[in-house]
């Protein structure tokens, strides 16, 4: 705990006002009233599946990938355990909420593609099992952690999913620990994905979390930061771009990220 | 959105810990109690008329998330199916095993949600297996699921308890704090209309009626305070009293969005209740003649 950043009580409110000043002009012109919602996937612009009402979801190999890692890792977090790695996470996903569509999109793949993807989602599951500790309960574990800022009176939403936060919520020091969970390969954007994760958290809990990881159980690798007001006023930029530059392009049209 | 738009209080965006405040804020605060001397059983009256001239074909349970849903403001479009027939689902499941686990932590003084919340997800298993659950419900459902599908639900669960539990300095409550049990409801048999008001917590304090919690996902919105009036409404409009929960009516009602870190305290009085009883309205008028009835 010594090593722990204390708490700046007016940061949070600094950041939201920040953003509620640089974001009111974009945010009046998304049309309908619709909240223009942003997500980490959004900040780079092409996410990994895209939701458009009425249409079909277009899901990537790639992303099926992440879901089956991701929910893999949830189960060895619960259970400390992973029994046969890709039907346990098709299992898995299936019962999750957007899983069904992804579990569709596995078993309609050729089935050397299917077997690859197999391949890959078993070594992670295995990697996952053999690097992952078990979490005492009283590190608070909460899986797929949810946050959303709502910023400019609610006509835009900042959305981020932690695969996993840890520890109490913070008090005079940053006590929560955040971790992403990377199916693919390390990529300078996770740094950005790490950032907005800190922000989010930090408009949320009023504190930034202590530290920002992204865990690669291809590599077995843990990229890791303690958020700074630089990285977070970074993030703050990178919002502030993207908000721009979707209000201004698309407006309402927009597609909706998920996932 | 901190609160004082929607006419209530909030906690300071500042306050560290979180838990201190909201503990303080379900604390505080007079509240009114017995609904602020507003005519109940003429409001149910006019109410109940109100519904009936709708002409529901068939039942509606009138819920928060049909307020959110019908009354709240447009949302992106997600691809969620549409509402349909009831299915058990982790999302369904999380807040009846996360209540059960948060109470063991309670009754126990301490401990971890996750642990409890494994113990409450075995215990259902077992019921289930052993035939003790109706059929169709939770203990049945939870007992054909395999280990992974298992995994999905305690984990939805455990997060959603330990949010419960981190939100709260429980031994300020007292003893005699309530969790779970304690939902309100108020039905309008001629109009065909439930109101169901969903209570996660329910304090009872040294002045005035209890305070009621209610966890809610992402963050407030304009409907919000309709959605947190409809437990005080169906508890002032007659409804079953909480299980064990006494029957002095709600001083105070309270929102906490744990993703958000955001909350909204409102006082039980005529202006909430009235104001709720119009969105009841508003949602079961809008529904008349359309496919959302009977959801």
């Amino acid at each position: 705990m010594a090593g722990r950043s204390p708490v700046d009580r007016g940061l949070s409110g600094g950041l939201r006002a920040w953003l509620d000043d640089e974001l009111a002009e974009a945010a009046g012109k998304a049309a309908g009233g619709t909240p223009l919602v942003v997500d980490r996937w959004s900040l780079h612009g092409t996410p990994p599946v895209v939701a458009d009402l009425g249409r079909p979801l277009a899901i990537t190999g790639a992303a099926a990938r992440q879901a089956l890692v991701r929910v893999l890792f949830r189960q060895l977090v619960v259970t400390g355990r992973i029994d046969q790695p890709f039907d346990d996470a098709v299992a898995g996903l299936r019962l999750s909420a957007w899983g069904g569509a992804v579990v569709d999109v596995v078993a309609s793949l050729p089935p050397a593609a299917r077997a690859t993807l197999r391949r890959e989602v078993t070594a992670a599951g295995r990697a996952m099992a053999a690097d992952l500790p078990a979490l005492p309960p009283s590190w608070l574990p909460r899986t797929t952690a949810r946050r959303s800022a709502p910023l400019a009176g609610g006509a835009v939403v900042l959305r981020a999913t932690a695969s996993l936060a840890l520890g109490q919520p913070a008090d005079e020091r940053a006590s929560v620990c955040l971790v992403d969970v990377r199916a693919g390969e390390p990529l300078d954007e996770h740094r950005h994905d790490r950032r907005y994760l800190a922000l989010v958290e930090t408009l949320c809990a009023g504190a930034p979390p202590c530290r920002v990881a992204t865990y690669y159980p291809r590599h077995g690798h843990l990229e890791t930061d303690d958020p700074t007001d630089e990285d977070l006023a970074s993030a703050v930029t990178t919002v502030v771009a993207a908000v721009r530059g979707r209000a201004g392009a698309t407006g309402a049209e927009a597609p909706v990220v998920v996932m | 959105m901190s609160g004082q738009g929607l006419c209530g209080r909030g906690i300071d965006p500042q306050a560290l810990p979180r838990s201190a405040a909201l503990t303080d804020l379900l604390l505080g605060g007079a509240g009114h109690g017995a609904g602020g001397g507003v005519d109940r059983e003429g409001l149910a009256r006019e109410l109940e008329r109100h519904l009936c001239s709708a002409r529901l074909p068939q039942r509606v349970r009138v819920t928060g998330y049909l307020l959110r849903t019908v009354l709240g403001p447009p949302r992106p479009p997600t691809p969620w199916r549409p509402l349909g027939p009831f299915r058990w689902s982790p999302a369904a499941v999380r807040r009846a095993v996360g209540l059960r686990g948060v109470r063991s932590c309670v009754e126990a003084g301490g401990g971890a949600p996750a642990t409890a919340v494994r113990g409450t997800v075995e215990e259902l298993v077992a019921e289930g297996r052993r035939g003790l659950g109706r059929p169709g419900g939770l203990p049945t459902w939870l007992s054909t699921l395999a280990t992974p599908a298992l995994a999905v639900v305690e984990a939805e669960a455990a997060t959603w308890a330990t949010q419960l539990w981190s939100a709260i300095e429980w031994p300020r409550l007292g003893a005699d704090v309530q969790v779970g049990d304690a939902d309100a409801a108020w039905v309008a048999p001629a109009a065909r209309v439930r109101v169901s008001g969903r209570v996660d917590v329910r304090v009872p304090r040294p002045v005035g009626g209890p305070a009621l919690l209610t966890m809610l996902p992402g963050h407030p919105t304009v409907v919000s305070r309709a959605e947190l009036g409809l437990a005080a409404l169906a508890a002032a409009l007659g409804g079953r009293p909480p299980r064990g929960g006494g029957g002095a009516l709600p001083a105070l009602v309270v929102g906490w969005w744990p993703e958000s870190g955001r909350a909204l305290a409102l006082p039980v009085d005529g202006a909430l209740l009235e104001e709720t009883a119009g969105a009841v309205a508003r949602v079961v008028t809008s529904m008349a003649g359309t496919s959302l009835a009977d959801r």
